[in-house]
């Protein structure tokens, strides 16, 4: 793959824009010259653009960093101590109560936050060369909601016990992927179901499946279903409710089509739901597994079907 | 709201592993809405099929931050009725009772008040339900906002006081509606702001709510206000209007008031969940809360480790204080403390309480570790008061510490309170000229008297419970309440931190732990008992003693004091 292109292309949009980047990022006073800015932001663009990108969408990018953040992140990471204070005075009181947050309980979050704090300090070394997290941080989120993120994603691969391979060192970005264990085969009759299910969920755009997924199986409130996909709750609401419906109406279609009658299809439906053999261990062994308490909800569930 | 089958949920799960995870970066991005359209449909794409990455996100997201309507609005984007109508029935509420409270506060109307108020106009055959709110003409410098004739203000039936004039509407309401969860300062602002609406409501309020761009509005919320726009990053940022000065409200009339009307409408959407919204974005200016914690061991001067010894951390500015007790490796921690200065005591029995002043940085993520280093208890300082039964502290093991167990565990002092062994140089007894018990632990630089009494326990250790069983226990009580007075002692005889002392009526006392606690004790054998003014004491150790009174009689014991015989 040639990677000349991408960088010579970025290479020149970085020329271009040099001036205006640099002016807004205020470098300078954080000790960053603009000869390693400029570094930065080639390597920045270079791991975005591919050899498709055009110049326009290169230059969108670009202006559409806080390269002002990212100079103090960079600045951090080389090791400048006048940026590292700047950065403690703003970040290291959001750092704490974040990790309260997210972990939820004084210990946890404590431990969390230092050892992030470690890692973006930079006291691993790689050779010989002081690796800190902060080097990865490309502008394109703000600097505290990066923190945030990282926060999350630390407390998610500790603390939940998933088999969740990615390293949070800047190499490796790209996720490993990881095989879900198959589900066990579903009777045959529960299989029209299952299809139609699926046939029904994949004609769903992604979000629709995002808002599915989010409030049934992690168990999120319409609230924070909402902010992460930046609409009103009610919006969300709506969706859910919309949804519901559809899908019901949409499966029942599909099963008819495989053959069932309509009656069939909608009994099908209800029936088939408290019959099915909910393994709990083995959703639970996927890696979108439920918290731990909904484990519980789902087994009760299960078991008041029937009733 | 409809569940889906459960048939959906199942088969949500079981979707193709997701790969290629997100970055930080991108999903921070994703968060803020800041990924062009092509990358954000990937992450999404991502997100249907990766439960970690959802969390990620969810976890991910700031404290309350307000949805950021501007950006993506809401299909509809107005506010649904029903909503509004709670606001506005909340807003009423608290107008209704927050107007009658200002009304006289500012009772001074000025003309020009009523004449902005007449000169409101009145749009009540605009049939605008749906839109509350009007866009605001700066023309006049006054907002109009109208609202639809919300059933809670027909009955508000408003007495008119003339004022400045400052009228509010819909957005009062709003703010109001805002304000509700705050209380304080806006409380009073927000109706002064209603009140001014008074004048008006009387006439126009079922039509329409004006609202000028002097309306005020408390200033609480305009920080508020200001942080969410921050927060929320909106172009359209807190607009601070100009400010009628004839209305002695405060200057930050809140962006409330001038908003424009898509930001009012935004207020509005979120007034249930503002109030979870801004007192967060307060919270997390106002309260630093860092907490840190301090531990540290505590030993005596050979180093050994004191155990079960109380720490107690006491803030000097505020009141309160955190304890702990060390464990069996003399380790203590307390955790949850805030910066700031606290005065650290650590004691234990048969040691000196010793004070250390710390001055804690809980920013400095470090746990800070202190360590005290108990000297030998000053035992006249602190007087302890064991419980008649329990020879054994529960509260503080002062027999526990290793070393003394250790040492002295093949002492002969079952059932004695060892920790006093520990002492170095055991006290020295005298009795002074006033027939007073004294003690020196300083090797006899200086004496303090000992007051036996202190902690008399009757009947408490083994020698004297044993006693009583023999003797009356009956007489022995009197006996005790009659020597309540210090008696006069003649004579006084120790055994390392064994001591007897004995003077006058027969008064003789034992304390096994130098001096620290007394038991009288009575000898008796055989239907005597002893009742003569003691004048010697001799204990060649522990066990043996004699005691010699002026009715000459000695008498004698083999047992640690436990029985006597008369000789």
């Amino acid at each position: 793959m040639s990677s000349t292109k991408p960088i010579s292309a970025v290479q020149s949009v970085v020329n271009e824009l040099l001036a205006d980047l640099h002016a807004k990022s205020g470098c300078e006073k954080i000790g960053l010259t603009r000869e390693s800015f400029s570094v930065i932001l080639c390597e920045v663009g270079s791991k975005h653009a591919s050899a498709a990108t055009s110049e326009t969408e290169i230059r969108t990018f670009f202006l559409s960093l806080r390269v002002d953040e990212l100079a103090l992140a960079r600045a951090c990471a080389a090791g400048v101590n006048s940026a590292w204070e700047i950065f403690l005075t703003r970040f290291r009181e959001k750092l704490y109560l974040s990790a309260l947050r997210i972990a939820r309980e004084d210990s946890a979050a404590r431990e969390l936050a230092d050892t992030l704090y470690a890692d973006l300090y930079g006291t691993n070394t790689r050779d010989g060369q002081r690796v800190s997290k902060l080097a990865s941080y490309t502008g394109r989120g703000s600097l505290e909601g990066w923190l945030r993120t990282v926060l999350a994603q630390e407390y998610v691969n500790r603390y939940r016990r998933t088999k969740r391979l990615v390293s949070l060192d800047e190499e490796s970005e790209e996720g490993v992927q990881f095989q879900a264990p198959d589900p066990d085969p579903i009777p045959a009759a529960d299989q029209r179901l299952a299809q139609a299910t699926d046939e029904a969920l994949a004609s769903l755009p992604a979000e629709d499946r995002v808002v599915l997924s989010a409030y049934y199986l992690d168990g999120r409130t319409l609230a924070e279903i909402a902010r992460m996909l930046g609409v009103h709750e009610s919006t969300i609401s709506r969706k859910l409710d919309k949804l519901a419906k559809a899908l019901r109406k949409q499966i029942v279609a599909a099963l008819v089509r495989r053959g069932m009658s309509r009656r069939q299809a909608e009994e099908a439906l209800e029936v088939d739901v408290r019959d099915l053999q909910l393994d709990i261990r083995r959703s639970l062994a996927q890696e979108s597994s439920p918290p731990a308490f909904s484990e519980k909800r789902v087994e009760a569930r299960v078991r008041e079907g029937p009733g | 709201m409809q569940n889906v089958p459960k048939i959906v949920r199942e088969r949500l799960k079981a979707v193709a592993p997701a790969v290629n995870h997100p970055n930080a970066d991108v999903l921070t991005a994703f968060a803020e809405q800041s990924l062009p359209d092509r990358e954000r449909a990937g992450v999404l794409d991502h997100l249907a099929r990766c439960g970690d990455c959802r969390d990620i996100v969810a976890l991910a997201l700031p404290a309350t931050e307000p949805v950021q309507t501007t950006v993506r609005p809401a299909s509809g984007g107005w506010l649904t009725w029903p909503t509004l109508r709670w606001g506005f029935v909340a807003a009423g509420v608290v107008a209704i009772a927050a107007f009658g409270l200002l009304e006289y506060q500012q009772r001074p109307a000025t003309m020009a008040a009523k004449q902005r108020s007449q000169s409101v106009e009145v749009a009540a055959n605009e049939p605008k339900k749906s839109t509350p709110f009007a866009p605001i003409s700066p023309t006049q410098g006054k907002a109009k906002l109208e609202s639809p004739s919300a059933p809670a203000f027909d009955s508000f039936d408003a007495p008119s006081p003339a004022d400045s004039g400052k009228k509010t509407g819909a957005r009062a309401d709003a703010a109001l509606a805002r304000a509700v969860p705050w209380a304080g300062p806006f409380h009073g602002n927000a109706s002064n702001s209603l009140r001014h609406g008074g004048p008006s409501a009387a006439n126009q309020w079922p039509q329409q709510n004006m609202i000028q761009n002097q309306a005020v509005a408390p200033a609480a919320p305009n920080p508020f206000a200001k942080q969410q726009a921050a927060g929320r990053g909106m172009s359209a940022g807190a607009q601070v209007p100009t400010v009628n000065q004839t209305v002695e409200v405060s200057a930050e009339a809140p962006a409330m008031a001038t908003e424009s009307a898509s930001e009012a409408r935004q207020a509005q959407d979120q007034a249930a969940a503002l109030p979870s919204a801004n007192p967060h974005a307060d919270v997390t200016r106002a309260k630093p809360a860092v907490l840190g914690q301090i531990s540290g061991y505590v030993v005596d001067p050979s180093g050994a480790v004191v155990p079960d010894a109380r720490i107690t951390v006491t803030p000097t500015a505020t009141g309160g204080s955190a304890t702990a007790v060390t464990n069996s490796q003399g380790a203590w921690l307390i955790a949850g403390l805030p910066t700031g200065r606290y005065k650290a005591q650590a004691e234990a029995p048969g040691f000196k309480t010793t004070v250390l002043d710390v001055n804690y940085d809980a920013n400095a993520n470090q746990p800070s570790m202190y360590r005290f280093t108990l000297s030998p208890g000053s035992v006249a300082e602190t007087v302890e008061v064991s419980s008649a039964e329990a020879q054994v502290q529960t509260e503080t093991a002062g027999v526990s510490g290793p070393i003394t167990n250790r040492q002295f565990s093949q002492a002969p002092v079952s059932g004695r309170n060892v920790s006093q062994l520990t002492t170095v140089s055991p006290p020295r007894w005298t009795i002074n000229t006033s027939g007073a018990l004294q003690r020196s632990i300083d090797q006899g630089k200086s004496w303090q008297t000992v007051d036996v009494n202190a902690n008399a326990v009757v009947g408490a250790n083994f020698s004297s419970a044993v006693t009583t069983s023999r003797a009356k226990v009956k007489g022995a009580d009197k006996a005790l309440k009659r020597e309540i007075a210090t008696p006069t002692f003649r004579a006084v005889a120790a055994t390392g931190s064994d001591v007897w002392a004995g003077g006058s009526s027969g008064a003789l006392y034992h304390s096994a732990d130098a001096g620290n606690h007394w038991t009288r004790v009575f000898p008796a054998a055989a239907g005597a008992s002893l009742t003569g003014d003691i004048i010697s004491l001799e204990f060649a150790d522990i066990q043996h003693g004699r005691a010699s009174t002026s009715t000459s009689e000695v008498w004698i014991t083999t047992d640690g004091g436990q029985t006597w015989q008369k000789q």
